[in-house]
């Protein structure tokens, strides 16, 4: 059962006399408990989007296109609607908790406060619950943690706060902006493998936003990769991982330097990332792909299927691209 | 790059033994020995809190070692006020390159003038020798006139760091310490850096400190590493017989978390 269904999502941006497009024409599906990776550089309107689904656009933004969640349109939502939507069914894990959690309050008051404001729970019920929440993310003795403030608990302590209040709701989504690339590799393994069993247990879909390709392919079931403001492709992971079908991801995961094996030189994708609103008529990639011909200037390529891939190449067919396989 | 030739001077470039460094109670630095031979790649790989910002502080000298010592092209480097003609003196033997190349750089400062401000200081050049020189480094780092005019917000990430490293190689040191140099950089970019780096140190015969969480971008630039926690090196040799065979458990965690095909993560109790 599809869960989140975005078609055709643009947002723009008021720029001096004009609009930025940041996001063009996304669509993404993500079904009931499933957990889904959007991967991409800077600019590359990843958080973007993810922030659109939730109504947290800048000022002024314009969004085209639509986000239909359960059956109801979320571009049509009112703020009060937005915020129910925001309160039980959708929650964001964001990239720094130090953040978005009030430094000035405790631990206990950010956990308990969403579970009395919205779920009823009388404050000796939340008291017990966040205790439990607590363990839930692998924090043993809650109590004394609960009396804590953020700046007593280190940043990978902090994001499973984070994670706990986030399962406090039991949405049915979770929307998780970078989640750990703030952490210590160690922190960011226990982070993970965290949110992917409780997601599980839980029977909560994951929408990861990444930059950092190998992490998703581990831990989501499908991933879609960004470019410019657009999905250049969609596979599933482990089919993405070993047979690319778009030029970007498969030099996106050749440049990284690998644990495994040294090569001479990396394989450089040169040039650098921009956003949709720099890129000219045609394929946005095009000035960096190795691949490009004239004919990929003419106009943006439609997404098309492949072989279980979805990609926006004009020249995916012919192309055979390495993966990563080590 | 004439001036980027390999330079005579003794073998070893960095001698440091038993440093230490204490921040009140807390010991960021514990007992570590390292030897850097000229125109080698010694990677210092850790967490944060292990240390690794901290000694290579001390190496260059943005920090006072609370004991041991520091040698650097077979001078020993005492702590405590120096004269600028040392100060001068230091800085061609050593640079450091920052992991945030945006608050290194003036944001006033237009790109050429960096690099010369750079050259002004450590050479005596006519400006129009000066102005092309910078061009030149400007040139190595893959960046080209047109930037020379730009402040440093007219430029990417990407950018701005590789005119960090073009004012460091500028004044032609023996030692470029790298701190998370390339840790905010997209993917994409940073390959290119890291290709870049590996350029020149080939034309120049430049040794790095490289310090980083990365274990993967160790692998590619280093040839020695150190791992650390605790302030400690819990484990030292070659990068690429230390992480396919790491001996000790902390290297054997730290390898394990890294994502790659087929990798789960893994949930362990808090310690």
């Amino acid at each position: 059962m599809t869960l989140l269904d975005v078609r055709n999502l643009g947002v723009a941006v008021p720029a001096a006399r004009d609009w930025r497009t940041l996001v063009d024409g996304v669509d993404l599906a993500i079904g009931s408990g499933e957990a889904v990776g959007l991967v991409g550089e800077s600019g590359s309107g990843k958080s973007m989007t993810a922030r659109t689904l939730l109504g947290l656009t800048p000022p002024g933004a314009r969004v085209t296109g639509d986000i239909v969640f359960d059956g109801d349109s979320v571009t049509g939502m009112s703020r009060r609607e937005l915020r129910a939507l925001r309160a039980r069914r959708v929650a964001m894990v964001f990239q720094d908790p130090r953040a978005h959690i009030n430094p000035v309050r405790s631990v206990g008051d950010f956990l308990t406060e969403a579970l009395i404001a919205h779920l009823g729970h009388t404050p000796t019920e939340a008291q017990a619950r966040a205790t439990r929440l607590l363990a839930d993310v692998g924090i043993p003795d809650g109590a004394r943690r609960l009396r804590q403030y953020p700046h007593e608990l280190s940043g990978g302590l902090l994001q499973r706060v984070m994670i706990a209040a986030v399962l406090a709701a039991e949405p049915e989504l979770v929307l998780a902006d970078e989640p750990t690339t703030a952490l210590d590799v160690t922190t960011q393994s226990e982070v993970m493998a965290i949110l992917d069993e409780l997601r599980r247990e839980r029977g909560m879909a994951m929408l990861l936003i990444t930059h950092d390709l190998a992490l998703a392919a581990a831990t989501c079931d499908r991933l879609s990769v960004m470019y410019a403001g657009r999905i250049v492709e969609t596979q599933e992971s482990t089919a993405l991982t070993a047979t690319p079908r778009h030029p970007y991801t498969s030099g996106l995961m050749l440049s990284r330097p690998s644990i495994d094996t040294v090569v001479d030189r990396l394989p450089v994708i040169p040039g650098r990332p921009v956003a949709a609103y720099e890129s000219g008529d045609g394929c946005a990639f095009e000035p960096r792909c190795a691949h490009a011909e004239a004919h990929c200037r003419d106009r943006r390529p439609a997404v098309q299927d492949l072989a279980g891939a979805r990609v926006a190449c004009v020249r995916a067919g012919e192309l055979t691209l390495q993966g990563d396989t080590a | 790059m004439t001036s980027l030739k390999k330079s005579a001077g003794p073998d070893t470039v960095i001698e440091a033994a038993g440093l230490r460094k204490e921040f009140g109670p807390a010991v960021a630095v514990d007992d570590v020995s390292l030897t850097l031979e000229r125109g080698a790649s010694l990677a210092v790989v850790g967490e944060s809190g292990s240390g690794k910002t901290t000694l290579a502080r001390m190496l260059v000298g943005l920090e006072t070692p609370t004991g041991g010592t520091v040698t650097v092209c077979g001078r020993p480097r005492k702590p405590g006020r120096v004269s600028s003609a040392e100060r001068r003196r230091r800085a061609r033997e050593m640079q450091i390159v920052f992991q945030d190349p945006y608050s290194s750089l003036d944001k006033l400062q237009r790109i050429g003038a960096v690099i010369e401000t750079s050259l002004d200081l450590h050479f005596s050049l006519t400006p129009g020798e000066r102005r092309k020189r910078a061009l030149e480094l400007l040139e190595a780092v893959g960046l080209s006139e047109r930037h020379a005019s730009m402040l440093p917000r007219q430029l990417s990430g990407g950018q701005r760091q590789r005119v960090a490293i073009a004012r460091a190689i500028a004044v032609e040191p023996q030692i470029l310490v790298l701190d998370e140099a390339v840790a905010a950089l997209d993917v994409s970019i940073q390959a290119q850096i890291l290709n870049l780096l590996a350029d020149i140190r080939e034309r120049s015969g430049i040794a790095y400190v490289f310090i980083s969480h990365d274990l993967a971008v160790v692998h590619q630039i280093s040839d020695f590493a150190l791992v650390m926690s605790g302030g400690r090196v819990v484990e030292r040799g070659a990068t690429r017989a230390l992480l396919s065979a790491p001996q000790e458990a902390y290297t054997r965690a730290l390898r394990a978390a890294v994502p790659r095909p087929g990798w789960k993560p893994e949930r362990r109790p808090v310690g």
